[in-house]
């Protein structure tokens, strides 16, 4: 204490010369800057990974966690619900446009497409990554936007067609027409399918160049395309990387041969999201999900898929149907199933609809016949063209049954969707085929405006 | 009883261990605190030894021990040989004693005392005091010395009081004929004052204060009696009157805190100061309160209509508060339920001020204009808070305790329906739908209430989940005192809550305040220490449903089996499945805790160089560490749903470091008056978190360890902000009658990019105290006091989260095919900058009747621009928002009104009132480009910011049962049309949830030794009512309602309050949508509150005195007792039927002071 003013002036003397420094300060320990992210193969990888992780860490159905089959599948003729809560409002039909289900799918869905547009950007800036590494990781950041615009635009029709992470551009957009989604789909594909190499290291869990092209025969198929459809099916078909699996129960396991593309598990103790959400671990539960009679009755007794893929549950004398695709309500100590995002299957399914539309009977009713085979059916020939559409379009009722909104798009898309449901939707209107942009949406940008039929 | 210090420390810790000793039989606590306080005064005691002699011999003469005296120390002994008996022998028998040990042990029993003075010993005879005082303490010998009394009296600035009178009272209070009057400079002094003495000194207008006798009493300041115009008031880096200040600052003193029987600080500022709104967010313990000085601020970044953002800084002993007014709680509860409508309650959750006891503050300073908060730079453009704490006084040390046990009960709740009515009520549904009850679980006409449930059966589940009484225990012992040199105050404090559901839900709180004030004999040197420690915990339920646990079908069946179990089915149908809740004791089972650590601690160190120039340094710091679980065993689990166990982990652990070093100088000039400061801060918060979730575990017992999960995944999360600022003030006067006061800062946040980081800010004040004026002055006697002040300012606000300006991405929680992933953690704006607050005020202040009557009035204008907003954006840019600066300016004005007065002063019988009213206004003054912005639906330029767009109601269908509303044209409809494409549509101006008017109003009685206060808190304002809730739920589901619902749509004609009820998602559903939309489901949220009742009795002190106590008083307080509201709802305050509303507490206790 000899000089007591050491203690005043040591301070001042401290933050006169620092005061600048001093309000500089580190990032996070767990954070990083764009720049860091786009520096090298490894981080860019993670990046992507990132987009994987968030897509399917949902806590609940979520647009790419299950959500898509589970809510369009009450929309349409495949599920209902027991549990009496806002979802029903699906089943109902008359979904609000305050519904917030409704509205996470929205939210998450340009959750990822930000995380693509930022992957894809910082690849295209960045100046070290090699050649070969930008096209391998931006051929995959495409196929997942062009994914998620898919199922995105199938859901509300025309949607804001978000290319960039300029907020200041994207918050004014309006909706796009659904065509121009189409194609700015079919061209993301395009260059997805043109930029990732046909033999990467990876497995099927990440998006790889049959994976874009598979999508694109799909894309090609909504659009009538059928000429390039056919060829794009055939293009993955005789690939020879995939194959039908022959047993059902092999079709969603980790190894299957059909998966074109599949999501790994993330969160803990979900082994997939609608495995965990369909199926109860007792088979005397009551299960929140049940497959309606309309759908159940539509199958022939002797489709094995019938019994391979529904379970059925027994509650006080009363039977739940419940899907049965993905079997394991909870992990297991190695992951076992896969979640299923593009399969085989389907792409014959497409190849057959789009001979079919070109008046190929024949090749269409082989294409049928491997899926029919492989359910047990016998084979079908000697169809007409009309019927033959009809008949592939049951095929995909089936085969395609819970599965990523097949159904419900498949209805919108051949125009079946009102003669189908009106029947057995007491709510039904033709409108209610697009799900509403959720209010809050259309509140925070005035250039939004809202599907017909939900004021 | 009193400990008294002499002037020697060895004397004083001797007469102190004396004392501990005397007590020994007292509780252990006390001598746990004089040890302390021993240890303490150790270290500040300064060295002034007295010589020692040794003297051992038999048969001698007092003369003889004074000639001993002299000659083996070089002490004088002056003594009349007259009166010293020559006849007496003494035994003597000291070994290196004390010089006036020896001199006491050989007076003892004689008329007769000694002083010393400096070198000198004087023998005095005193006949009166001699014969007096020793039979009066039986069997103890009473030590009498004289002292000589020097010191000042000032008023709360310092100036001199001259002529004021300084009595000495005798150990037994009684006044003696020795007195004196101050000086010109206001000193005295007192010769022959008996050490034991004590002295009351008054002035006219100024509140008596009695002090313990001491050689150097050092300076007195005197109170003014009759009004608050001369007590002190803390103000940023300062203290002041309200004489004196141009600045708008309201304080809340202990004694108005103490009356009130919270546990959160922030609910005893509840309409107490003006400007201020102080909103509940829940009844339960623990929860959070929103404050907000003088309106919103800024734009809001949720659509939501809720109550506001925009806290003010707090700051507690010059430390600013690390978590400031933000939830300290990361996991969900029954606190925190999440930003749903149907919890209406999007700022719930914990407080962190639950770390705070309201017992240990002194004083609550709300600071509001520029001139007041301009000091505070780019922090206080909302308003500054500060909370200072209890410190020692000199003097003699005060032992108080006090203890409280209460009870908290929900008050007045909506009737729910019976099981007949509830029925009654679901048959209509299902049968207005076409349907028949069945047991389908596919159906709209699901029913297992009606069709298996015992009909006769019926639960007042409102009784058993919200029925129950809450205990409330309230303890504070502290302990105070000190010499001239150091003061001290160590208090500790206990409380505990327990929850008004069943379980053993409860909080708790224990916690230590030490105060030290230390300053150097030449009174150059000062240092100052508080420190804060304590621990909080709460015991809750993680599951927010427990909150709707009342709306279970009143014929549902028992919850328990009768082993205890919870059960699940009944009758073989599952529980839970129609949209009710499954089994509601579960979610009891969903534990949750949280505790709290925190220390705040102040240190510093002053330093007068020369005379009124100080060097002042401050290091502060605080941390709050936050600790949480929250848990779903297996015991909880529907096993219908076999879902695993789970349980969450977190922190959050918030610091903050603060260095402020200052330079003071204050001079006066004949009649003028100058105080500059100047000063630098520099400031580090550190805020980091962690969460573990694990998953798996196979025994319910070991939940509660984070190793007995299988699987567990971690997240962490960092935040660092810092601040540097250089600061100045300028306080100018003259005559004191002119006043001004400028402050100026430059501010340094990390918040903004480089470039962005530095930003001014200043303030102008200025006062006149007409009444001053030679023209004014004693011509208008009942004006006793007139001010009138204004200031006009500039405040900033960096209220933005940390990093904005930067581009990040973090580590994902899970890994994806054994990848860890990066994902992007926001939208930057690399052009971020401050956001500053134009502030301007003008006010008058009078005083009637030698200011019996106090009255405050002020006009505040304060303009926000160029927003620091974090922007609401669509979902579909990827993220819900960015922060910005934002080109809109936003109003705040309005008057703020007080109002003081001692009514009546007679016989023993006070009454005084005080008032306060605040008249805000909100407005979103301009906003360009609001058309091609993402708030076109939410704000109206020329509206208040918390204006609500929305249907207009058109009451229920006549015809169809159906509620209707009016289109933009004024035509009823079925189907109003919702904002689209930037059109409102049929959206409209429904009014605003601004506070029209608030204030509170506080009756003071006091009558001989009882104690009355009332204090009302009111406000008129238009909220949510209950009918928004009811609504967004699905009235005629399985799930009991509100009995006003029976008034309810039934057949065509029918004019009911209600539409029909439904089960089916039609167009009634669609209608209940749009009806939580429009202006049916707001109405009035007006209130008056009987917001403390508080009834306290004070012993007779003769009674006291035989028992050896100082104080003794007995009290009630009661909280929220009664409210005057047409609400239609729980509670206007809290808005939410299916929250807790604000609890009714009624507590008994006492205060012992010894």
């Amino acid at each position: 204490m000899k000089n007591p003013l050491s203690y005043f002036i040591i301070p001042f003397v401290l933050i006169v010369t620092s005061c600048q420094k001093f309000v500089e300060i580190d990032l996070p320990k767990n954070q990083i800057t764009t720049t860091y992210v786009f520096e090298d193969s490894v981080n860019t990888n993670a990046a992507l990974a990132g987009i994987y992780v968030d897509m399917y860490q949902a806590f609940t159905l979520g647009f790419s966690s299950g959500g898509i089959t589970a809510f369009t599948g009450l929309s349409s003729d495949e599920l209902y619900h027991t549990a009496n809560n806002q979802n029903q409002e699906f089943y109902a039909v008359n979904i609000l446009p305050t519904n917030t289900t409704n509205l996470d799918l929205w939210t998450s869905a340009y959750k990822f497409i930000y995380e693509a547009n930022a992957c894809i950007e910082g690849i295209q800036n960045s100046n070290t990554l090699t050649e070969y590494q930008k096209n391998l990781f931006l051929g995959e950041a495409l196929t997942i936007r062009a994914f998620l615009y898919f199922n995105l635009t199938n859901l509300y029709g025309a949607v804001p067609l978000v290319l960039t992470t300029d907020y200041e551009k994207n918050r004014l957009l309006s909706r796009t027409d659904e065509n121009e989604i189409y194609s700015q789909i079919i061209e993301d594909l395009q260059s997805a399918k043109s930029l990732l190499p046909k033999t990467t290291n990876y497995n099927n869990t990440r998006a790889g160049h049959y994976a874009a092209a598979a999508l694109l025969a799909r894309a090609y198929l909504y659009t009538k395309n059928y000429d390039a459809a056919k060829d794009e099916a055939s293009y993955v078909i005789n690939s020879q990387r995939f194959a039908i699996e022959s047993d059902l129960n092999g079709v969603f396991k980790a190894h299957s041969k059909e998966i074109i593309w599949g999501f790994a598990p993330v969160s803990p103790g979900r082994e997939t999201w609608e495995g965990y959400y369909f199926v109860p671990t007792s088979t005397t539960a009551v299960p929140t999900y049940v497959i309606t009679d309309e759908l159940l009755n539509s199958f022939d007794d002797n489709d094995l898929r019938k019994h391979n893929w529904i379970r059925v549950n027994t509650n006080d004398g009363t039977d739940y149907p419940i899907p049965y695709k993905y079997k394991l309500n909870a992990m297991q100590t190695s992951v076992s199933e896969r979640y299923s995002v593009l399969r085989l299957a389907e792409q014959y399914l497409i190849r057959a609809e789009a001979h079919a539309y070109l008046n190929e009977i024949s090749p269409a009713e082989d294409d049928v016949n491997i899926i029919k085979g492989r359910a047990g059916l016998l084979p079908v020939s000697g169809n007409i063209q009309p019927g033959l559409i009809d008949l592939i379009q049951q095929e995909r009722r089936w085969e395609m049954m819970c599965e990523w909104g097949h159904r419900w798009f498949d209805l919108k898309r051949t125009g079946l969707i009102d003669e189908t449901l009106t029947p057995i939707k007491p709510n039904w209107r033709p409108t209610a085929q697009l799900f509403p942009i959720p209010q809050t949406e259309i509140d925070s940008n005035p250039n939004l405006s809202q599907n017909d039929g939900y004021n | 009883m009193y400990i008294k210090f002499t002037l020697s420390p060895y004397g004083w810790t001797r007469a102190l261990m004396r004392w501990i000793l005397r007590k020994e039989t007292l509780m252990r606590v006390h001598t746990t605190f004089a040890l302390v306080l021993f240890f303490i005064m150790q270290v500040g005691a300064t060295s002034l030894a007295q010589p020692y002699i040794t003297l051992k011999k038999e048969n001698i003469k007092l003369r003889e021990v004074f000639e001993e005296i002299k000659r083996q120390t070089d002490l004088t002994v002056f003594y009349s040989a007259k009166r010293v008996d020559d006849t007496r022998i003494l035994n003597t028998s000291f070994q290196h004693a004390d010089v006036k040990d020896v001199l006491a042990e050989c007076l003892k029993g004689q008329p007769l005392t000694f002083e010393i003075k400096e070198k000198t010993i004087v023998i005095r005879h005193t006949p009166e005091l001699g014969n007096n005082a020793a039979p009066k303490k039986g069997n103890k010998v009473l030590v009498s010395v004289y002292v000589e009394v020097r010191g000042r009296v000032v008023d709360s600035l310092g100036n001199p009081l001259v002529g004021a009178s300084v009595r000495v009272l005798n150990a037994e209070g009684k006044r003696t004929t020795l007195q004196t009057t101050t000086d010109r400079d206001g000193y005295f002094l007192l010769r022959n004052v008996p050490e034991d003495a004590i002295l009351e000194i008054t002035f006219m207008g100024y509140k008596p204060i009695k002090r313990a006798t001491n050689d150097d009493i050092g300076t007195i300041v005197l109170s003014a009696s009759n009004s608050g115009l001369d007590e002190v008031m803390v103000i940023g880096y300062g203290t002041t009157t309200q004489r004196y200040n141009v600045g708008s600052v309201t304080t809340v003193k202990a004694e108005d805190i103490e009356k009130q029987p919270a546990t959160n600080p922030l609910a005893a500022l509840q309409g107490r100061v003006p400007g201020l709104t102080v909103t509940s967010t829940s009844g339960l313990p623990g929860s959070n309160y929103n404050l907000q000085i003088r309106g919103q601020n800024t734009l809001n970044s949720t659509l939501a209509s809720v109550v506001p953002i925009d806290n003010p800084l707090f700051i507690i002993d010059g430390v600013p508060f690390s978590p400031q007014n933000r939830n300290v709680n990361q996991l969900m509860s029954i606190q925190s339920p999440g930003n749903s409508i149907i919890s209406n309650n999007p700022y719930g959750g914990f407080s962190p001020f639950n770390s705070i006891n309201p017992s240990d503050i002194e004083s609550i300073e709300v600071l509001r204009d520029a001139d007041a908060t301009a000091i505070y730079g780019s922090r206080g453009g909302n308003g500054v808070i500060l909370i200072t704490t209890k410190k020692g006084k000199t003097g003699k040390a005060d032992f108080q305790m006090d203890l409280s046990q209460g009870m908290s009960a929900v008050g007045k709740t909506m009737r729910m329906m019976n099981t007949q009515e509830y029925l009654m009520m679901r048959k209509e549904a299902i049968t207005n739908g076409g349907l028949e009850p069945n047991l389908e679980q596919d159906s709209e006409g699901y029913a297992p209430d009606i069709l298996l449930f015992d009909p006769n059966k019926e639960t007042d589940w409102k009784e058993i989940f919200l029925g129950n009484n809450a205990q409330n225990t309230i303890a504070n012992l502290s302990l105070s005192g000190g010499t001239a040199n150091t003061q001290f105050r160590i208090g500790a404090g206990f409380n505990r809550n327990t929850y008004i559901y069943p379980g053993d839900l409860g909080d708790h709180r224990t916690s230590f305040l030490l105060n030290l004030n230390h300053v150097s004999n030449d009174k150059r040197f000062t240092i100052q220490f508080s420190s804060n420690y304590s621990y909080y915990k709460n015991n809750s339920s993680g599951n927010r449903n427990l909150l709707e646990a009342f709306k279970l079908d009143p014929n549902y069946p028992d919850l328990l089996d009768d082993n205890g179990n919870l059960v699940w089915t009944y009758e073989g149908i599952p529980l839970g499945r129609g949209g009710t809740l499954a089994n509601p004791l579960s979610y009891l089972k969903n534990k949750y805790h949280v505790q709290n650590n925190n220390l705040t601690s102040n240190l510093q160190f002053i330093y007068e160089i020369i005379s009124g120039l100080k060097a002042r340094a401050s290091f502060g710091y605080n941390t709050l560490y936050t600790d949480e679980y929250s848990g779903t065993p297996r015991a909880a689990i529907n096993p219908i749903l076999n879902t695993q166990a789970s349980a969450n982990f977190g922190t959050n652990n918030f610091n903050t470091w603060i260095i402020e070093p200052q330079i003071e100088y204050q001079k006066r000039v004949s009649k003028h008056f100058f105080h500059f400061l100047v000063g630098s801060t520099l400031q580090r918060d550190l805020n980091d978190r962690t969460l573990i979730t694990g998953t798996g575990y196979v025994n319910d017992n070991l939940i509660e360890s984070i190793s007995a999960a299988t699987t567990r995944n971690a997240s962490d999360a960092f935040n660092e902000y810092r601040y540097a600022a250089i600061f100045s003030r300028l306080n100018y006067r003259f005559d004191n009658k002119y006043l001004v006061s400028l402050n100026a800062r430059r501010d340094g946040s990390s918040r903004f990019g480089p470039g962005r980081r530095f930003g001014n800010f200043g303030s102008v004040g200025l006062g006149w105290l007409f009444t001053e004026e030679n023209l004014l002055k004693n011509k208008i006697q009942f004006v006793s006091y007139g001010k009138l002040r204004g200031s006009y300012g500039v405040t900033g606000n960096d209220a933005t989260s940390d990093y904005q300006y930067l581009s990040r991405w973090q580590t994902t929680l899970y890994t994806y095919d054994g990848t860890l992933g990066y994902i992007p953690q926001n939208l930057f704006n690399p052009s971020l900058s401050w956001a500053s607050t134009k502030k301007l005020e003008v006010a008058l202040e009078l005083g009637f009747l030698k200011d019996r009557i106090l009255l405050n009035a002020a006009y505040y204008k304060n303009r926000s621009g160029d927003q620091l907003v974090s922007y609401n954006l669509p979902k579909m840019t990827g993220f819900f928002n960015v922060a910005a600066n934002w080109e809109a300016t936003v109003q705040n004005s309005g008057i703020e009104v007080s109002l003081q007065s001692t009514n009546l002063q007679k016989g023993g019988f006070t009454w005084s009132s005080s008032f306060n009213l605040s008249i805000p206004k909100n407005k979103l003054l301009s906003f360009p480009g609001i058309e091609s912005s993402s708030y076109l639906t939410r704000y109206v330029v020329g509206q208040s910011l918390n204006t609500v767009l929305g249907f207009k109601y058109a009451g229920v269908s006549e015809e169809t049962g159906v509620f209707r509303f009016y289109d933009a044209e004024g035509n009823v409809t079925d189907s109003p049309r919702r904002p689209s494409s930037g059109r409102l549509n049929d959206y409209q101006n429904l009014g605003n949830l601004d506070p029209k008017f608030f204030g509170g109003f506080l009756n003071s009685f006091s009558y001989r030794n009882f104690q009355l206060d009332i204090f009302l808190e009111f406000r008129k304002q238009m909220g949510v009512n209950y009918m928004q809730q009811v609504y967004s739920g699905f009235p005629g589901s399985q799930m009991n309602l509100p009995a006003v619902l029976l008034d309810r749509w039934q057949s065509p004609g029918d004019q009911a309050t209600h539409q029909k009820y439904s089960t089916q998602y039609n167009d009634v559903y669609n209608a209940a949508s749009n009806f939580t939309k429009s202006d049916g489901a707001y109405s009035d949220a007006s209130y008056i509150r009987f917001k403390t009742i508080s009834l306290s009795y004070a012993f007779h002190s003769e009674l006291l005195q035989r028992i050896k106590v100082n104080n003794l008083s007995v009290f009630c307080n009661a909280q929220n007792l009664f409210t005057k509201t047409n609400y239609l709802g729980n509670d206007p305050e809290t808005q939410s039927i299916y929250g807790v509303p604000t609890l009714k507490t009624v507590v008994l206790g006492l205060q012992l002071n010894l």
